[in-house]
């Protein structure tokens, strides 16, 4: 087989300036500009693209007012895509936002995809001590970002909550001098909570964020614990939490099982039940207890998208007929989309959301790049593993191979199919990911589970903004709120 | 009419190597003329994995011309985006 191609014009009063494509469906190119704006395109007119620089004068207006195309050395679209590009970077001067503190490894759920070493609940030899807690604090305080979140993880973060205290005090303590924007979270099932500590949630300012997997047979077979009555402790907990701290103040997340996909809008009308105005349709991650062979994570991608997609749908007419929820993904992915603004989420970042948006703590005193870092090591893979709290100092793990090579060789500016994706600037690198899937930090594009995932996401977050004004602009309402 | 980069029908072979894998070598008749063969993980060769092979190399010609085209503007882009960051304290001659 030869192939040939015409060679584009390149003379003449316009010259392109860079862009990326994608055949959104079979009569629509989408183009996005270097910044990610779009632009949708009949194939008759990008065949035009193909040959060079347009003739048709009205699409050679339409692609320069998205700075895709502009008259040869006129200045005006380098200095707005530059400007467009710094402010979209603006958070790489400004890591570490999150900080997680895992008090203790203890808890008394057991459930099917839990992803860390969970210990009983009477062993208390895995929780955190105050030394390794001030440690931490000092650690976190010397990151020059300006909002400092530290969220208390587990194990079941509350069966150690004299821990959560110490750092809650401590932290405000340290912060009188280093004055940033500081906020807590607590990740919890919610199952110890008790006016002891709602009172002090509610008098510190504190986020509760818990587990809800939707109907309460779902929910309880995918989180045993003695008794199985995880979910109705769950939504008595999400009740007080709203009651006494007010329906902000508490949110929920799903894990996605392979029992879940054909019951999404079930799982939906639970969190509407609860009076809850957000749902995270998160796929189960690859690590810790989620890989064995009983955790439920054993379905497809193509499944999964279909689960999304349903549950989007369902969102929006919900939306559409007065009950205002958002759905947590996409509202990340909106913000990039249309706002040319970052949420900070950690897993759609180049660079990485690595140690740059996120550390860990763990009980025992190591520093880890990431949550799933942490389960790794639980694994015996030690490869996100950065350091030990008193031992490395902060510039010796910010500036440690450990971290600078997954963040180097990941980044999309460079990986294969990412460099030239129309999705690029709303996506992001996942090291951690593709390192256990599929054993190296940039992984193989086309069978990655992370970029097929993203990019049906991406595809139908476009395809449904473009056909409907109204799901636009509720994509663009979510975009502010995240 | 010019011959289709090298690095476009590469391109097209990591992007679709999912489900099909490539040999290409020069036509010892003729050097200006690649000769791909297909070889799908599941099956034999058909017109439909054809025409998506054909289709994927055809994109990513169009995306090594506009990354070659572009790569200037591109760089002087990136170079103004990130000359005034302060993430590199200024040198200030003695």
């Amino acid at each position: 087989m030869s192939l040939a191609m015409p060679s584009p014009d390149t003379t003449g009063e316009w010259e392109f300036l860079p862009f990326s494509f994608d055949h959104l469906d079979e009569a629509t190119v989408l183009m996005t500009n270097l910044v990610g704006e779009q632009i949708f395109l009949t194939n008759d007119e990008f065949d035009q693209v193909r040959s060079g620089v347009p003739r048709s004068s009205s699409l050679k207006r339409r692609l320069a007012s998205v700075h895709i195309l502009r008259r040869r050395g006129e200045s005006l679209p380098v200095e707005l895509l530059a400007m467009k590009l710094r402010t979209q970077n603006r958070r790489l001067a400004q890591s570490t936002a999150l900080h997680m503190f895992v008090v203790t490894l203890r808890c008394e759920h057991s459930c099917r995809y839990c992803q860390v070493s969970r210990q009983a609940s009477s062993n208390d030899e895995f929780d955190m001590s105050p030394d390794t807690a001030l440690r931490g604090l000092e650690f976190a305080f010397r990151s020059p970002s300006r909002s400092m979140k530290i969220e208390f993880q587990g194990g079941e973060p509350l069966l150690n909550f004299p821990m959560v205290r110490y750092v809650v005090e401590k932290a405000k303590e340290l912060n009188r001098e280093a004055d940033k924007d500081l906020a807590f979270v607590i990740a919890s099932n919610l199952v110890l909570l008790d006016d002891e500590i709602l009172e002090f949630c509610e008098r510190e300012g504190i986020y509760l964020s818990t587990s809800l997997d939707g109907p309460s047979d779902l929910h309880n077979r995918a989180r045993p614990r003695p008794g199985m009555d995880s979910w109705e402790r769950v939504v008595d907990g999400v009740k007080r939490a709203q009651d006494r701290l007010g329906p902000h103040r508490v949110s929920a997340l799903l894990t996605t099982s392979a029992a879940s996909l054909d019951r999404v809008t079930e799982i939906i009308d639970t969190y509407v039940g609860l009076n809850l105005h957000s749902i995270f349709l998160r796929p189960m991650s690859p690590y810790g207890f989620a890989l064995r062979p009983r955790s439920g994570r054993s379905y497809e991608v193509e499944r999964w998208l279909s689960f999304y997609a349903a549950g989007l749908d369902y969102i929006i007419e919900l939306n559409r007929n007065g009950y205002p929820i958002l759905e947590t993904w996409a509202a990340i992915i909106a913000k990039k989309m249309f706002t040319n603004d970052d949420s900070g989420y950690v897993d759609l970042a180049s660079p990485a959301g690595i140690g740059l948006r996120a550390l860990v703590y763990n009980y025992d005193g190591g520093i880890y790049a990431s949550d799933e870092g942490r389960m790794l090591a639980e694994m015996g893979d030690l490869t996100f593993r950065l350091g030990q709290l008193g031992e490395a100092t902060y510039d010796d793990v910010m500036l440690s191979e450990e971290l600078l090579a997954p963040q180097m060789t990941s980044l999309t500016h460079s990986a294969p199919m990412c460099v030239t994706c129309a999705y690029r600037p709303y996506c992001g690198s996942d090291p951690v990911f593709h390192h256990t899937t599929q054993g190296d930090f940039v992984g193989h594009k086309p069978t990655s589970e992370f970029c097929q995932r993203n990019l049906g996401v991406f595809r139908l977050l476009t395809q449904r903004a473009r056909r409907d004004p109204y799901v636009r602009e509720l994509f663009i309402d979510w975009a502010h709120s995240c | 009419m010019s011959l289709t980069p090298l690095e476009a029908v590469e391109r097209a072979a990591y992007a679709l190597s999912a489900s099909v894998t490539l040999d290409f070598a020069r036509d010892p008749e003729a050097p200006d003329v690649l000769v791909c063969t297909l070889h799908p993980r599941v099956g034999d060769p058909d017109e439909e994995l054809l025409h998506r092979f054909r289709q994927e190399v055809t994109d990513q010609v169009l995306r090594v011309r506009i990354g070659e085209q572009t790569a200037p503007v591109r760089d002087l882009i990136y170079a103004v985006a990130f000359s005034r960051t302060g993430l590199i304290a200024e040198v200030v001659p003695e």
